[in-house]
């Protein structure tokens, strides 16, 4: 989307009242007609604005454009740079791309279609119609040790950012979101590093917010769900995907300062399964064993018959 | 124990500064040892070949041989699980002898559902895979050695 047109929507979002096109002219340095012409274009993009006779222009619904997302946006770090693609193969990919053209810190990748959703080990993440899809590239100077710590970090924040819809929602180790078991979003993590040197970082994130019209993908195996199912009503895309960045970047800027410890607490509050019999399969067979402890590097501590045991990759089953 | 499984013991040896390694599997043992001139003892007639190359090399090339193995090891910055294929039923991302650019990536590590795609640093030929697909790997622990060309 253009400045131009960006900053149109700005102007009739941050307005209650009708802006008139004198004024948007006036501001923006264009003629009446030409503000007229980017309206015209704007509508046609999907903008809902409506023209009151005698008074101006209004913002009828929201758009999801990157300049009122930005606006939304409070943190320190990330959503310094917003870009919204309409259609890309996967944001996680071009989060990395990016970071190898050396992009910065905070920079945020959305989609509105993914075409190869990136799931864990191969497999797929579906980005239904209403769904949002995200990404984000950090630049973190920690040891990659340290990094996986982040991966539980993005679901700390999720669980924050999606914990008023509903006080049901849990996170499931490492970092799925779940509502009542079911899955409400998947978050997948990327890092690029060499031995003590961390070059990127990319935290993507999933979040079911309606259910397909013509119903969920036949090769989704587990329970799903959306958040409009959950929370009764339709969702703000901008204000979830705005306070989606603003508690990643609240807890990124705690966990910079302050360590993992916080992070630690807070994920296992949420955890939906601390303390309790939890099944994972490792790639290689099935471990059984009580969840009794997060480690300090994010690993899970399983009681298993044959002693503790350190889960730090595998899919995790609650019983 | 096959005699890919026993190239392994070897590279593992050299990359390494342990000077001997004893592995028995059921009823047969191999023994592998870089201290002498005789470099192993082992139980199979077909074990000494590869195994007394690097040490039947000039005794000036002695010292440098472990140096420069080293050097071409490319080790895991993480604690995790390795992962020799995009997923599970996937072809492995490189084989034993293949050539490699600059960039390609070369396996997958896991912890924590974090996904670090290790690329190679430099454009070479794939002389070992020192992991198995989806076991752990340590901190530093050497994952494969390639050896650099031109």
């Amino acid at each position: 989307m253009s400045e131009i047109r960006d900053n149109i929507l700005n102007c009739l979002d941050a307005s209650s009242e009708p802006v008139s096109g004198d004024l948007l002219a006036q501001q923006l340095g264009l003629s009446r007609t030409g503000i007229w012409k980017h309206i015209q274009l704007l509508r046609k993009s999907g903008a809902n604005i409506v023209a009151h006779s005698g008074q101006g222009y209004t913002l009828e619904s929201e758009v999801f454009s990157s300049g009122l997302l930005h606006k939304r946006c409070n943190g320190k770090r990330i959503g310094n740079k917003i870009l919204i693609l309409d259609e890309t193969d996967s944001t996680n990919r071009d989060a990395m791309a990016a970071a190898d053209q050396g992009g910065d810190e905070g920079l945020v990748i959305f989609a509105h279609k993914q075409l190869a959703g990136k799931g864990r080990l191969g497999r797929r993440w579906h980005t239904i119609t209403d769904s949002l899809a995200c990404s984000v590239l950090l630049r973190p100077d920690l040891p990659p040790e340290q990094v996986p710590q982040l991966s539980l970090l993005t679901a700390v924040a999720l669980h924050d950012a999606l914990a008023h819809f509903s006080p049901d929602i849990r996170i499931k180790w490492p970092n799925d979101i779940l509502h009542k078991g079911a899955k409400l979003a998947g978050i997948l993590t990327e890092m690029r590093a060499e031995p003590g040197r961390v070059h990127a970082v990319v935290l993507g994130f999933g979040i079911n917010l309606a259910a397909p019209v013509d119903g969920w993908p036949a090769d989704i195996t587990q329970k799903v769900t959306d958040l409009q199912s959950i929370a009764g009503g339709k969702i703000s895309r901008l204000d979830l995907a705005a306070s989606l960045l603003n508690a990643l970047d609240y807890w990124y800027d705690i966990y910079l300062q302050q360590g993992f410890a916080p992070i630690h607490t807070s994920w296992w509050r949420a955890h939906a399964a601390s303390g309790q019999q939890v099944r994972v399969h490792n790639g290689q067979g099935y471990i059984d064993g009580i969840a009794t402890a997060l480690d300090e590097d994010g690993a899970l501590l399983l009681k298993t018959s044959g002693g503790t045991q350190r889960i730090i990759a595998g899919d995790l089953e609650l019983r | 124990m096959d005699i890919s499984q026993i190239r392994k013991l070897i590279k593992l040896i050299q990359s390494t500064d342990v000077t001997e390694i004893e592995v028995t599997e059921g009823a047969e043992t191999v023994r592998i040892s870089r201290g002498s001139p005789v470099a192993a003892a082992p139980v199979y007639a077909a074990a000494p070949a590869p195994v007394a190359a690097p040490a039947a090399a000039a005794p000036a090339a002695v010292a440098e041989t472990p140096a420069e193995s080293t050097a071409n090891q490319v080790k895991s910055p993480m604690v995790g699980t390795f992962y020799s294929s995009p997923s599970p039923d996937a072809d492995t991302f490189v084989a034993v002898g293949q050539k490699v650019k600059k960039g390609d990536t070369l396996c997958i590590i896991e912890a924590m559902k974090m996904m670090n795609e290790i690329e190679s640093e430099y454009d070479g030929v794939v002389e070992a895979i020192l992991a198995d697909n989806a076991t752990p790997v340590e901190y530093g622990q050497p994952i494969f050695v390639i050896t650099p060309l031109g």
